[in-house]
C-alpha cells in the first residue's frame, strides 16, 4: 500500500476508517435503517472433566422486506430461508441436529448454552406458524419437505402424522399453530453441515467458520448443529420486526493431552492444555468481513473462578484484585496465550461469593500473516462442577417380554439445588416446579391411568404432586400419544419417580423399518424447570455495544433437560411370512376342501376299501399300457406280468402318477407364463 | 375306525371252528362274500348331485369372485379421441389474425374499397392456410385484434412508409392522398404496399407456425420447404427456452470471489430495467424476482482462466463454460414453490484476475468485441462485468454499471421464454406471436401425452386406470376441444388459457401416482400364490367330476345295450 499514490490513498483511508466507524460505533443506527447484518462468534468453555466446550454462534438479521411487489433483495440473509419464511409463514422454527448427548452432570445444566443448545440425538423441529388452524399441519408437511431437501436428510419423515404431535402448553406456550417432532435415529454427518455452512455469507471461507475442519469437529464427544429462526414480519406493529436466522454449532471435544499424564495426585490430574490449533487444527486466520462483529469469548464458570481463587490463596502468587485482564493472564491455575481485549464479570445478586468472567477476544486484527490461535496452558490441577439443573432426569424401560413394560422418569436432586433454593425457602409453601413433555409413538400404548408418582421413594397421590396434566391418548397409525404434565414438588426432594405402563402394540408388515431388529425408538422427553430462568448478566465495561452472544446470555432461557431415547425392542415377525401364510392357509383348506370333497363322494369306508383291494390285485393300468407300448416298439409280444410282480407295479404306478402330475404342472406353468 | 377283519383275512376263523376244514376254502368264502353290495340308485344320484354342486358353486360363484376381486381397476378411456388427438386429426389449429384498417382521415368508401384490394393482394401472398390475416374497418375492433393499421395521409410522403410502433400493436402508414384507390380500380399500390407490409410483418410466426404444424403427427407435409437457416433458428431456439409454465422466479446472484463487492444498487437497477420488461411478460406467466450476494465464490476446480500477456486479460476457454457453474458452491437451488428458476449470474472477477473473457471462438474477432456473457440454454444466463479498480474499490457496484448486465439478461430472458425474435421493433407483436406459438406447442404437448398415456394403458394390461386419471383424461379432452375453438374464431388469450389448462391436465393424468404400483407384480408370483391354494383344491373336484361322468357314460352305454 505504500507505494500508491497519496491521493488515492487518502481518500482511502478515509473510506476505511468511515466504514469502520459506521460498523462498530453506528451499527445500532444501521439495523434501523433497514440493512442486513451478519454477525459471527465463538465461545469456549474448558469443561471439568478434561473437555473443551466450542459454541459457534452466527446471527443473520434481516429487516422484514417492505411488500415490494417487485422483487426481494438480499444480500446478507440467506435466500432460502428468507422464501421459506415467506412461503410457509412461519412465526419461529428451530431445527437441530444432534449426535451424541450432552452429559449434564459434567457439563452443565443451568446456564444458557445447555439449556438452549442441549439437543436429543438426531433431528428435532419444531416450528410455529402464522397460518389458520385448519391450515397449520399442511404447512408443516411442506415445511419438512422443504427443509429435508435444503439440509439433505430425511425431515420428510416428520410429515406423517404418527410422527409429530402438537403440545398445548409445556413445551412452548401457543395457540396451537406449534408442531413439534423427532427423529431420534437420524445419522448427522457432513452433509447436514454443508448446506448449513452454504446459509453463512462467508460459508467456510474466512472467519470463525474457518475453524470446522470436518475430522476434528465430528471426532468430538457431541456435536449438535442448530438453526433457529425467528420472524415477526407477520406481526403488526412490532417495534423490531424482521427475520433472525440464529446457526449455532456445539461441540464438545477433547483436546491432544500430551502432558496429562503428568498427575498431582490420586485423583486430580492436570487438566490438558489446548489451543485453537490443537483441537480445531486450524487457526483463525481473519474475520468475514461482512460480519459486523465477529469476537472469540473464553468463559470461565463460578466453580472454576472459585477454584482460582482458592489456588490462588494457596499459593500466595500475587493475583490482582480485581480481576483485571493481565491477572487473568497470569493466574496460578493456568496462562493465556493471547491477552484478551475485554473481560467481563458475571452481575449475579445470589452468587455474591463467585461469579463467572468472559473473556473477549476480537478478531479483527488478525490476519492470514498474524493468525489468531488462542491457546490454555494449566499449570495446576484445577477441580471444579459445572452449574446443574436442579434436577437431574433421567429416563429407563421396567419389564421384561415383549408384551408389555413400563417407562420410568426418575429426577434426582443436584447439589445446586438446596442453595439455588435457599433464597425462595422464604416463602411457606415452597415448591419445585417442573413441567414433562413426552411423545409416545403409537405402538407403544401407554396406560396413562396407571402413572404413579414415588417421591423420596414414597408413592404419592397423583393431586399432591400433578398440578395440571394434559393427555391426548394416541390413536393407532394416526397420532402418537403426547403427555404433558405439570408437577409440584415440595424443595426438599432428594429424588422423584415417575412410572407409566405400556403394552407393546403390533405394527403392519409395511411398517417396519428396515433394520425393524434394532428395536424402535422412544423420542426423549422435555424436563422443564420453568421457576428457574437461566440468564448470566456480564457486567460490561463499556456499554456500548452489546454483543448478539452477550444479548444471548442476558436472554431468560428455559432451564429445561432432554432425557435419554429409550430404545423398545418390539416383536418384530419373519418377513417372509405372508407367504407362509397363503402358503399354509391353501395347505390346510385344500386338506379340508379335500377331504370333505372325498367323505361326500365316495361310498362307505369299508366297501371302498374292498374296492381298493380288488384293484390292488390288478396290474396298475398305466405300466401295463406302458409296458405294452414298449414291447410294440421292440416288436416282441407283449407278456403279462407275472401277478408276483404286482405289489411292485403298483408302487411303480403311483410313482408314475407323480411324475405325471409334475410333469403337467410344468407344462401348466410353461404354458401360464408365456 | 374299527379294526377291520378283511384286512388279515386269517385271523378271524382260527380260534374257532374245526381244524380240518382247509383254511384257504373259508379264506375265499370270505373274500366271495365281502365284495361290496351293489349301489342303490338313489346314493348314487345324490353322489352326482354332489359332485354337480361343488362344481357348480366353484364356478358360478368362487371363480366370479375371485375374479373380481383381484382384477385392477381400469376405469374407461376414451381411446378413440384420445388416439384422434395424437394423431392431429381431432382439431386442425387455425390462426385467423384479425387487422383492423383504421383511417380516420380517409373516406368511407374509399377505405372500404382499399380494404377489400389489400385483402385480396394478402391473399394472393399467403400461402399457407392456417395462418393468415383478416383486414376488417375499425367498427369491428374488438379485443382479438392482433394488429391496427394506421392509415395516416400525408403530403409530405412520396411513397407510403411503414412504422411499427415498439410499445403498441400498431402499424403506422403514411402515405400520400393522391395513392388512395378509385371506386373502379382493380389494383392499388397502396394496397399492395399494406398487404406487403401486414404480410412481412407476420412472415417469421407464419413459418414458425407452418414448421410446427408441418413437424406434428398427422400433417400433410408443408407446402413450402423452409429454409435451412430459418429450421436452425427454431430448433436453436427450442433448445434454449425453457419448459413452459405459469410462474417463473427470477433470481439475480451477485458472485465475487473475494468479500469485495459485497453490494450492488440491484433494487434501482431492477426496478428500471427488468420491471417493465416483466410487466409486459406478465399476460404469459407470472414473475418474482429474488437477488442476493454471494461472496467467496470460487470456481470449481476444472476452471481455469489462463492470462494472457499481450492483451494484458485473463481468458476462459469456450470448453470450460460447461464447468463455469459451480452449483456444489454457489447457491442456486430453486426458488421454493411452484415454477421453473431462472438464474441470472454476474461474476466480477478479483481485482487481480480482471479484465476476465471468453475465447472467442473464432480467433479473427476482433479484441473490441470482448465475449463476456453467455446463455446457459433452460437454466440461466451468465455474465462477467469486469470493472476498474476505482469502482471496486467502493465496495459496492452501482446501478449505472449494473446496466449493460441487466439488458444482456433481460435479452436472454426472452430468449429463455421462447419469444421469437421478429418482428424485431414491437416488443407487444413478439409476445403475442410467443402467445400462440405457445397454444400450438402445449396443443401438441398435451395431444402427444394423450397418446403416450393410451398406448400404455394398452399396452400394459396389469396397470389400474384410477378414476382421477380418467377425470384428468376427461378435463384434457374438453380443454383441448375449447382451445381449437377459441383458435378458429380468433381468441388467443382464452385459447392459451385452455391449452394451457389441458397441458397441466394431461400431465397430471400421465403421472398419476397410483398407476405404477401394479406394475412390478410379476405374473410368476400370482402362480406362486395361487397354485398351493388351486392345486390341491382342484385336482380332487376334477378326478370326481372324471371319474363321475365316466361312470354316467358307462351307465348310458349299459341301457342302450339293454
Amino acid at each position: 500500500m505504500t507505494h500508491l499514490p497519496r491521493r488515492i490513498l487518502y481518500p482511502f483511508l478515509l473510506l476505511l476508517f468511515h466504514i469502520f466507524f459506521s460498523a462498530i460505533a453506528f451499527g445500532s443506527v444501521l439495523h434501523e435503517a433497514g440493512e442486513e447484518e451478519f454477525s459471527e462468534e465463538l465461545l469456549l468453555r474448558p469443561l471439568p472433566d478434561q473437555k473443551v466446550l466450542a459454541h459457534f454462534h452466527f446471527e443473520t438479521r434481516a429487516p422484514s422486506s417492505l411488500s415490494d411487489s417487485y422483487g426481494r433483495h438480499h444480500h446478507l440473509f440467506p435466500k432460502a430461508i428468507a422464501q421459506l419464511v415467506q412461503k410457509f409463514r412461519v412465526k419461529e422454527m428451530e431445527l437441530s441436529f444432534t449426535q451424541g448427548r450432552w452429559n449434564y452432570d459434567q457439563w452443565g445444566g443451568f446456564d444458557p448454552i445447555p439449556s438452549s443448545n442441549a439437543k436429543p440425538p438426531g433431528v428435532e423441529l419444531w416450528a410455529v406458524f402464522d397460518v389458520p388452524q385448519y391450515q397449520v399441519d399442511a404447512s408443516w408437511k411442506n415445511l419438512t419437505h422443504t427443509l429435508s431437501g435444503l439440509f439433505c436428510a430425511s425431515i420428510n419423515f416428520l410429515e406423517s402424522s404418527t410422527t409429530y404431535s402438537a403440545p398445548e402448553w409445556s413445551f412452548q406456550p401457543s395457540s396451537g399453530s406449534l408442531r413439534y417432532g423427532t427423529l431420534p435415529r437420524e445419522a448427522v454427518c457432513t452433509e447436514n453441515l454443508t448446506p448449513w455452512l452454504k446459509l453463512l455469507p462467508c460459508r467456510d471461507k474466512t472467519g470463525l467458520s474457518v475453524l470446522m475442519h470436518r475430522p476434528s469437529i465430528y471426532r468430538g464427544f457431541y456435536h449438535s448443529q442448530r438453526l433457529h429462526l425467528k420472524s415477526s414480519q407477520f406481526d403488526s406493529g412490532g417495534l423490531e420486526s424482521g427475520i433472525v436466522l440464529e446457526q449455532t454449532l456445539t461441540v464438545v471435544l477433547q483436546p491432544n493431552s500430551q502432558s496429562a499424564s503428568k498427575t498431582y495426585s490420586i485423583e486430580t490430574k492436570l487438566q490438558p492444555s489446548w489451543s485453537l490449533s490443537s483441537i480445531f487444527g486450524r487457526k483463525v486466520t481473519g474475520r468475514c468481513v461482512l460480519a459486523k462483529s465477529s469476537n472469540v469469548y473464553l468463559q470461565l464458570e463460578r466453580g472454576l473462578v472459585t477454584e482460582l481463587e482458592n489456588l490462588r490463596t494457596e499459593n500466595m502468587i500475587s493475583w490482582a484484585d480485581n480481576m483485571g485482564s493481565e491477572g487473568l493472564r497470569s493466574n496460578p491455575g493456568f496462562e493465556l496465550s493471547v491477552k484478551p481485549d475485554r473481560v467481563f464479570k458475571e452481575v449475579n445478586s445470589v452468587h455474591s461469593k463467585s461469579s463467572s468472567v468472559l473473556c473477549e477476544y476480537s478478531i479483527v486484527k488478525y490476519s492470514d500473516s498474524e493468525p489468531f490461535d488462542l491457546g490454555l496452558t494449566w499449570k495446576l490441577p484445577a477441580v471444579w462442577s459445572c452449574q446443574q439443573a436442579p434436577l437431574h432426569a433421567s429416563r429407563f424401560l421396567m419389564g421384561s417380554g415383549n408384551e408389555r413394560g413400563a417407562i420410568a422418569i426418575s429426577l434426582t436432586s443436584t447439589e445446586l439445588n438446596e442453595g439455588f433454593l435457599g433464597a425462595n425457602t422464604v416463602e411457606d409453601s415452597c415448591k419445585l416446579q417442573v413441567d414433562i413433555f413426552q411423545v409416545v409413538p403409537w405402538y407403544i400404548k401407554v396406560y396413562f391411568h396407571t402413572l404413579q408418582v414415588f417421591v423420596d421413594g414414597q408413592p404419592q397421590g397423583l393431586t399432591d404432586v400433578v398440578e395440571k396434566m394434559h393427555v391426548s391418548p394416541s390413536e393407532d397409525k394416526v397420532s402418537p400419544g403426547v403427555m404433558e404434565l405439570v408437577l409440584k414438588f415440595p424443595c426438599g426432594v432428594k429424588s422423584a419417580t415417575l412410572t407409566l405402563e405400556f403394552d407393546k402394540g403390533f405394527l403392519h408388515i409395511d411398517e417396519y423399518p428396515p433394520d425393524a431388529n434394532q428395536g424402535f425408538d422412544i423420542p426423549s422427553a422435555v424436563i422443564s424447570f420453568p421457576n428457574f430462568l437461566a440468564s448470566t448478566h456480564y457486567l460490561e465495561e463499556n456499554s456500548l455495544t452489546k454483543t448478539p452472544m452477550l444479548s444471548k446470555f442476558q436472554e431468560k432461557s428455559l432451564v429445561l433437560s432432554y432425557t435419554e431415547v429409550l430404545l423398545v425392542p418390539l416383536t418384530t415377525p419373519d418377513f417372509s411370512m405372508p407367504y407362509n401364510v397363503i402358503t399354509i392357509t391353501c395347505t390346510v383348506f385344500a386338506l379340508y376342501f379335500g377331504s370333505l370333497v372325498n367323505v361326500l363322494r365316495r361310498r362307505v369306508g369299508e366297501e371302498e376299501r374292498l374296492l381298493k383291494n380288488r384293484a390292488a390285485r390288478k396290474a396298475g393300468r398305466l405300466p401295463q399300457l406302458l409296458s405294452k407300448l414298449s414291447a410294440k416298439l421292440r416288436g416282441k409280444e407283449w407278456e403279462s406280468p407275472q401277478s408276483s410282480s404286482a405289489s411292485s407295479s403298483f408302487s411303480s404306478s403311483k410313482l408314475m402318477l407323480k411324475v405325471v402330475i409334475v410333469a403337467g404342472i410344468a407344462i401348466f406353468w410353461q404354458f401360464y407364463s408365456k | 375306525m374299527s379294526p377291520d377283519r378283511g384286512d388279515s383275512p386269517s385271523a378271524g376263523p382260527k380260534g374257532f371252528g374245526p381244524a380240518h376244514i382247509d383254511s384257504k376254502k373259508i379264506v375265499e368264502a370270505v373274500k366271495a362274500t365281502r365284495d361290496p353290495p351293489p349301489e342303490s340308485q338313489e346314493s348314487i344320484d345324490s353322489r352326482r348331485w354332489i359332485v354337480l354342486s361343488f362344481l357348480l358353486i366353484v364356478s358360478l360363484l368362487g371363480l366370479p369372485l375371485w375374479w373380481k376381486t383381484t382384477t385392477v381397476y381400469r376405469s374407461d378411456l376414451p381411446y378413440q379421441s384420445m388416439y384422434h388427438w395424437d394423431a392431429g386429426n381431432a382439431c386442425d389449429p387455425v390462426f385467423p389474425l384479425q387487422v383492423v384498417l383504421e383511417s380516420p382521415h380517409v373516406p368511407v368508401d374509399q377505405s372500404q374499397k382499399l380494404l377489400n384490394l389489400a385483402q385480396r393482394a394478402l391473399d394472393e401472398l399467403n400461402a399457407f392456410s392456417a395462418h393468415h390475416l383478416r383486414l376488417v374497418d375499425s367498427t369491428q375492433k374488438s379485443e382479438n385484434t392482433v394488429l391496427t393499421v394506421q392509415l395516416l395521409p400525408t403530403d409530405a410522403a412520396a411513397s407510403p412508409t411503414a412504422v411499427l410502433q415498439p410499445h403498441a400493436t400498431s402499424l403506422d402508414i403514411a402515405f400520400a392522398p393522391s395513392l388512395l384507390p378509385s371506386s373502379s380500380a382493380t389494383s392499388s399500390s397502396l394496397a399492395s404496399f399494406i398487404a406487403d407490409e401486414l404480410h412481412n410483418t407476420f412472415l417469421h410466426e407464419q413459418a414458425t407456425i407452418a414448421h410446427m404444424i408441418a413437424s406434428s403427427p398427422g400433417s400433410h407435409p408443408s407446402s413450402k420447404p423452409l429454409s435451412p437457416e430459418f429450421l436452425a433458428l427454431l430448433e436453436d431456439r427450442k433448445t434454449r427456452a425453457m419448459k413452459y409454465s405459469p410462474t417463473y422466479h427470477l433470481t439475480f446472484t451477485l458472485l465475487t470471489p473475494t468479500a469485495s463487492p459485497a453490494n450492488w444498487e440491484i433494487e434501482a437497477a431492477v426496478h428500471s430495467i427488468i420491471n417493465p420488461l416483466v410487466r409486459a411478460l406478465s399476460s404469459v406467466s407470472t414473475f418474482t424476482i429474488d437477488t442476493q450476494v454471494q461472496p467467496y465464490a470460487i470456481f470449481s476446480s476444472s476452471v481455469h482462466p489462463v492470462h494472457n500477456e499481450a492483451q494484458s486479460a485473463w481468458f476462459l476457454d469456450q470448453a470450460e463454460l460447461g464447468a463455469f457453474i459451480n452449483a456444489a458452491e454457489w447457491p442456486l437451488s430453486p426458488s421454493i414453490g411452484e415454477g421453473n428458476t431462472i438464474n441470472f449470474l454476474l461474476y466480477v472477477p478479483a481485482p487481480e484476475q480482471t479484465p476476465l473473457y471468453i475465447v472467442p471462438s473464432d480467433a479473427t474477432a476482433d479484441a473490441s468485441s470482448q465475449l463476456h456473457s453467455w446463455l446457459l440454454p433452460q437454466w440461466g444466463s451468465a455474465y462477467i462485468l469486469n470493472l476498474p479498480p476505482s469502482a471496486l474499490s467502493t465496495g459496492t457496484i452501482s446501478a449505472k454499471d449494473l446496466e449493460a448486465p441487466l439488458l444482456s439478461f433481460s435479452t436472454h430472458l426472452l430468449a429463455l421464454l421462447g419469444l421469437p425474435e421478429e418482428p424485431h421493433k414491437s416488443l407487444p407483436l413478439r409476445l403475442a406471436s410467443l402467445r400462440r406459438t405457445l397454444t400450438l406447442s402445449l396443443l401438441h404437448s398435451s395431444a402427444s401425452t394423450l397418446g403416450a398415456l393410451a398406448r400404455l394403458t394398452q399396452s400394459l394390461p396389469s396397470i389400474s386406470i384410477p378414476k382421477p386419471a380418467a377425470a384428468s383424461v376427461a378435463h384434457t379432452l374438453s380443454s383441448l376441444d375449447q382451445a381449437c375453438a377459441a383458435l378458429k374464431i380468433g381468441d388467443f388469450k382464452e385459447a392459451l388459457v385452455k391449452a394451457r389448462e389441458a397441458d397441466i391436465e394431461a400431465e397430471r393424468a400421465f403421472f398419476d401416482k397410483s398407476m405404477v404400483g401394479q406394475v412390478y407384480f410379476p405374473d410368476e408370483h400370482k402362480v406362486a400364490v395361487y397354485l398351493p391354494l388351486l392345486g390341491p383344491v382342484a385336482v380332487p373336484l376334477i378326478l370326481a367330476f372324471v371319474k363321475e361322468a365316466k361312470a354316467g357314460v358307462a351307465c348310458l352305454k349299459a341301457l342302450k345295450g339293454v
